[in-house]
């Protein structure tokens, strides 16, 4: 099981991080946000939210290894944008969506260069699969990452 | 005109089969109201007051018989054997079920037609002039370049979930037709010594907030029209309001920005994109070029003499349009009419038009925003024929351009964002003015209605605009004058207090009768107006309905 929050009226404030998010089954808090991987600027794990900038990743991005958008709600389309930015600046590492996106967003991010899904609740590997596949034909080009992609159920 | 390649073909298919399987899930309860709601409607799918509605894409208004047919029989086995053409230069049905809507994608299908992208937050059908290609004043035919946006746009993965909807206008000729200083951004193609580029406007619109599209770029050779057009989006995408859907179009951002720092922004974004993928090619461009090319024309047709009964003549004088080819003209067959919503054609009209358009115009035509079909290539020796034609249907009393071809939203009949019903309104109009010589007399005018700020119905660029207002909940009509379409285009004055439905045919005549009084010989409405100014008309409107 993934980390929960209890009932203990301390806890919530300590567990959650600088977007108002707490530990769930979507957010691992033991990786830095992006405003705490900026104060340290030199980890190879972060965060990202579909609001913030990352134009000061740009720097350090050779030595980025993961990336993980967090969608605040699946009409936020900043994170496709977001994914598309982190690939042209050289970014080449583990690019996973998490939080509120919808199934049938899944070919789009995938063909804005994540290849890693945190599958949203109630959706399997299988149906997954199927749904990256939709649309067999594309009319404009794609930013596809070269690696193998990861499907997690919750 | 562009056919279709068999990948077209397969994205359709796909997309067909996708949203088949979305309205399953959605039927089924896999898929809540929310998440099926972006989904129905980047299909276009509305649901709204009485049935849903489908919109139907026609890229850039250019259809052909075996399409519109198609559309024909679809409304009638489907819907109430009718359909309506959009100020969008799009069909909609207004009253199919859910369930049969997979059906009805699978047949538009067969005839290469889709509901891609017809609403929703993404960028929607790229309109033009509906007599691209054919215009006697045009520079370049924009219809390649329709083309070539309507391709890269289609299920473009970045620009799906956009804050708001985004339109694209394209415009080659010298008068603007396409009305680009009111689309999100305008395209206004040119040429530099033999140089194909474009001019392109950012942040015009109309709605609640109306504002004539700035430049961004005077001069933009057109290999670099995609990727500037991504860089456009990316950073619209990137930092346009999320927070409010009424100041989540790209004109906000743009005034909150400034056009300079905007500008900056996408010249940034572009920097990476520029020379990329999205570089249009010779052997891209010329494929797209050659599907346009002229029709067979006759080069040797003798002079006409044209038939001198005075209906013809003034139908001929404002129903067509000079043509770039000698011996041809353009038709604008007007779809309002009494008794029935304007730009709605029955499944027998669109037949009828589609034999017209076999019989005198090369097998194709066009739907205009202004909510009308467009037979683009028709002999000026058959013109007569073609009009006899037209009056046994009762499709040639209303005049192009004249009070008659008024263009109005579907206003609270049909859609539930509406303050006022805006059909009876054009209704009484079309009742109160049915005088064709009258209507031949006052010239060109523009009437265009409405039924809440969304500006549906342009009224912000109608000669005269009528827009519903809801007044502790009773519906009224503000009227504006002076708004215009085209190379000067402008944003009406309102006139003042607002009026009830009843008075509007009153008050339109009041405006007629101060325009009539003050014109100079051959001066049309809006000389007037910019002559004389709004008091004249205010005083007119006002003195009598306070007595
Ligand atoms: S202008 Fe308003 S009432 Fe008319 S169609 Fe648009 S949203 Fe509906």
């Amino acid at each position: 099981m993934p980390a929960q929050l209890t009932d203990n009226e301390a806890t919530p404030i300590a567990q959650t991080d600088d977007y108002g998010l707490a530990a769930n089954d979507a957010v691992n808090l033991s990786i830095p946000s992006f405003s705490e991987w900026l104060t340290q600027q030199n980890g190879s794990r972060l965060r990202v939210s579909t609001a913030d900038d990352i134009a000061p990743l740009e720097a350090f991005i050779a030595s980025v290894s993961y990336v993980e958008i967090y969608f605040l709600d699946s009409n936020d389309g900043r994170g496709f944008t977001l994914g598309r930015r982190l690939r042209d600046i050289g970014f080449t590492g583990e690019l996973r969506a998490t939080g509120a996106y919808a199934e049938d967003q899944l070919q789009y991010l995938y063909r804005c260069g994540f290849d890693s899904f945190l599958l949203p609740p109630a959706v399997n590997k299988e149906t997954a699969s199927e749904l990256l596949r939709a649309i067999s034909v594309t009319l404009q080009p794609s930013t596809i990452s070269e690696r193998q992609v990861i499907l997690s159920e919750r | 005109m562009y056919h279709y390649q068999a990948a077209d073909r397969q994205l359709l298919q796909d997309r067909a089969n996708q949203f088949k399987d979305q309205t399953r899930r959605f039927l089924n309860g896999e898929l809540s109201d929310e998440a099926f709601r972006p989904l129905r409607l980047q299909n276009g799918l509305y649901f709204q007051r009485q049935e849903p509605m489908l919109r139907i894409a026609v890229p850039y208004g250019l259809m052909n018989t075996t399409q519109v047919r198609q559309i024909a029989a679809i409304s009638r086995r489907f819907d109430k054997g009718y359909a309506h053409v959009s100020t969008r230069q799009n069909f909609q049905l207004n009253w199919p079920s859910l369930e049969y809507v997979p059906q009805i994608l699978e047949e538009l299908a067969k005839v290469d037609m889709h509901c891609i992208q017809t609403s929703g937050n993404c960028i929607r059908n790229t309109t033009t002039d509906a007599l691209a290609g054919v215009a006697h004043d045009e520079i370049i035919d924009p219809r390649p370049i329709c083309e070539l946006i309507r391709q890269w746009s289609t299920l473009h993965p970045e620009f799906a979930y956009l804050p708001r909807k985004f339109k694209i206008a394209v415009s080659g000729s010298a008068d603007d037709r396409a009305a680009i200083y009111a689309h999100d951004v305008g395209i206004a193609l040119q040429e530099r010594a033999g140089e194909l580029g474009c001019r392109v406007l950012v942040g015009g619109g109309l709605g609640r907030t109306p504002v004539i599209g700035t430049e961004l770029v005077p001069w933009l050779p057109i290999k670099h029209l995609l990727s500037y057009l991504e860089a456009i989006l990316r950073v619209y995408n990137a930092l346009g309001r999320r927070d409010n859907k009424y100041k989540a179009r790209i004109k906000i951002l743009v005034r909150a920005m400034g056009i300079d720092a905007f500008r900056d922004a996408v010249d940034r974004e572009w920097a990476g994109l520029r020379n990329g993928e999205l570089t249009l090619t010779a052997e891209r461009l010329e494929p797209l070029q050659k599907a346009f090319s002229p029709p067979a024309y006759k080069t040797d047709l003798p002079p006409t003499e044209m038939h001198s009964n005075p209906i013809f003549l003034r139908w001929l004088s404002r129903n067509t349009h000079e043509h770039k080819q000698p011996g041809y003209r353009a038709v604008t067959v007007v779809l309002k009419g009494h008794g029935s919503a304007p730009g709605d054609v029955t499944a027998d009209q669109l037949d009828f038009l589609a034999d017209l358009a076999d019989d005198f115009s090369f097998g194709q035509l066009r739907t205009s925003h202004e909510q009308n079909i467009v037979l683009a290539d028709v002999e000026e020796r058959a013109l007569y024929r073609l009009w006899e034609t037209l009056q046994q249907h009762g499709l040639a009393w209303a005049l192009a351009g004249s009070l008659s071809d008024l263009i109005s939203c579907p206003g609270g009949d049909f859609c539930s964002l509406a303050n006022a019903r805006s059909l009876p309104v054009a209704e009484a109009i079309h009742q109160r003015f049915d005088d064709a010589d009258y209507l031949f007399d006052l010239g060109p005018i523009e009437l265009n209605i409405s039924g809440c700020m969304n500006a549906c119905g342009h009224h912000h660029i109608g000669h005269i605009g009528i827009l519903g207002v809801d007044k502790k909940g009773r519906e009224f009509f503000q009227v504006s004058i002076g708004g215009r379409q085209g190379n000067k285009a402008a944003i009406g004055k309102i006139l003042g207090p607002s009026f009830s439905a009843d008075d509007i045919p009153e008050v339109v005549e009041k405006l007629l009768v101060t325009f009539v009084h003050n014109r100079l010989p051959e001066e049309t409405f809006i000389q007037t107006y910019d002559r004389i100014g709004i008091t004249p008309f205010k005083e007119a409107v006002y003195a009598s309905a306070t007595h």
